[in-house]
């Protein structure tokens, strides 16, 4: 187990680590609000109250932090003023900075997707979805004909994928 | 506001192949016919989402930035997004390039534009706010061929369009859209989920809680008699075709209102073709059939 302090995290957070531990008045405005708390293992509040008794390890081990869509409604609600949801980022990064996550699906997605960044400066939805699926469980691709179905007739549906001329300037 | 200029960020959505594309032809369409000339922007990349920027900050910023600066060197003082996400992307890099002056000393140095005096100038519009807040009510009202008369249209706008900034409208209740709605004759009915989060990416990782979510917006829009539900996000857009698939057995959701982006709608009350803005033969009737009922109850009460 890695220890990790309020400190490492607060200097990898910017201000807004900061700014949840001096100033989160544990209203529950966030977890009320968030259209995901119900399927968390600890609610944003809870998340907060972690980080500010220094159990980072148990707060970086939790569901919810993978739950986070990032719809900031938390964030226009808090009446402190905390960005929820900015902190939940900031607490995801720190998490795969330091190997926690490495067999949780949404690190997974999100390797995929800066992969196809890296390589060819855009993404494709539809090639992003299928590798996904490839590298966690082929039989996904079946659920997804119905809509590949309906793309289809939308006329939506292509796995073309135009590249940046110029790929140095965006790996520089 | 003929030969007014912007430049263009589609993002990858929004793009030639991508999910989104008619998004992005029917707002081309929608804004050529308002008389607004957008340029896109040469070789642009990815915004990096909000996905980029768990993996690296600092990298995502840099992804940001070069868009920003091939804006710039066009010499347009606003660059116009559809994506909701690229809008916070595009935004959150020009904030924090602004603001953080390490930063931009040393992008100064990679490209000349960030220093120049039209760097802050710059603002990153959404076509929602461009058309509301600069175009207006008079323009678009007098481009309107075919009124969408009767039709009960709901907005669904997701949710990073107005959040966290909420530059243009109320982060929570915004009306712009519905505004836009009644402009080209179509009756706007409000459902209070319209910019609950539809759950975006993790559809991909976590679909059961996500599709429960979206049951709940879908139930809502039912319940207010919505009609035809626009969007005006590719992500939110896809995430409800996806649960219209997987939710057909639930009760209390009509799983075959026509969800379709709101510039497809603007185009089809501007009478351009409907090939161009990309909406179904089956929508295009299912539009014309109301309004033409609408017309017809109408002459009924009259005469």
């Amino acid at each position: 187990m890695l220890l990790i302090n309020q400190n490492e995290l607060l200097a990898e957070g910017n201000h807004v680590i900061r700014t949840a531990i001096e100033k989160c008045i544990q209203c529950g405005t966030c977890s009320a609000s968030c259209p995901l708390s119900q399927y968390m293992d600890y609610t944003p509040r809870q998340i907060v109250t972690l980080v500010r008794e220094g159990l980072i390890h148990e707060a970086l081990k939790t569901k919810t932090i993978w739950l986070c869509s990032t719809c900031y409604l938390c964030a226009v609600r808090c009446p402190a003023k905390i960005n929820i949801g900015e902190f939940m980022t900031v607490l995801k990064r720190f998490t795969l900075k330091n190997g926690y996550s490495d067999n949780l699906l949404y690190p997974k997605l999100m390797r995929t997707y800066v992969e196809y960044v890296d390589k060819y400066g855009r993404i494709s939805e539809p090639r992003l979805m299928i590798k996904f699926s490839l590298k966690i469980n082929p039989f996904k691709l079946l659920k997804m004909l119905p809509l590949s179905m309906k793309l289809l007739r939308d006329g939506v549906l292509s796995f073309s994928l135009e590249r940046v001329q110029n790929l140095h300037e965006v790996k520089a | 506001m003929i030969g007014r200029n912007l430049s263009y960020y589609p993002g990858c959505s929004c793009s030639k192949y991508g999910t989104g594309r008619y998004y992005g032809s029917s707002s081309i369409a929608v804004l050529k016919a308002l008389g607004v000339d957008i340029k896109e922007i040469e070789d642009w990349n990815c915004c990096g989402s909000n996905l980029y920027r768990v993996i690296d900050e600092k990298r995502a910023y840099l992804l940001g930035v070069r868009n920003i600066a091939k804006a710039l060197e066009m010499n347009l003082p606003e660059i116009l997004v559809l994506c909701p996400a690229c809008f916070l992307s595009l935004n959150r890099t020009l904030t924090e390039v602004s603001t953080n002056k390490e930063l931009k000393n040393e992008l100064k140095e990679k490209y000349n534009v960030i220093g120049s005096p039209l760097f802050s100038k710059l603002r990153i519009r959404h076509i929602i706010d461009f058309l509301v807040n600069d175009i207006g009510e008079e323009a678009v009202k007098n481009r309107v061929e075919k009124k969408l008369e009767g039709l009960k249209i709901a907005a669904y706008y997701g949710c990073q369009i107005t959040r966290p900034y909420g530059y243009f409208d109320d982060p929570e209740f915004p009306t712009s859209l519905e505004r836009i709605i009644s402009w080209i004759g179509g009756q706007p009915v409000e459902s209070s989920l319209k910019t609950k989060c539809c759950g975006g990416m993790l559809m991909l990782t976590n679909e059961k809680e996500v599709l429960n979510v979206i049951e709940k917006i879908l139930k809502s829009y039912a319940k207010v008699g919505a009609e035809f539900i626009v969007t005006a996000c590719p992500l939110c857009h896809l995430n409800l075709e996806i649960a219209k698939t997987r939710l057909s057995e639930k009760a209390g959701l009509d799983k075959d209102i026509p969800i379709i982006y709101f510039t497809q709608l603007i185009g089809f009350s501007f009478n351009i073709p409907i090939e161009e803005l990309g909406i179904s033969k089956a929508v295009a009737e299912r539009l014309d059939r109301k309004i033409a009922l609408t017309v017809a109850a109408r002459g009924e009460v009259n005469g």
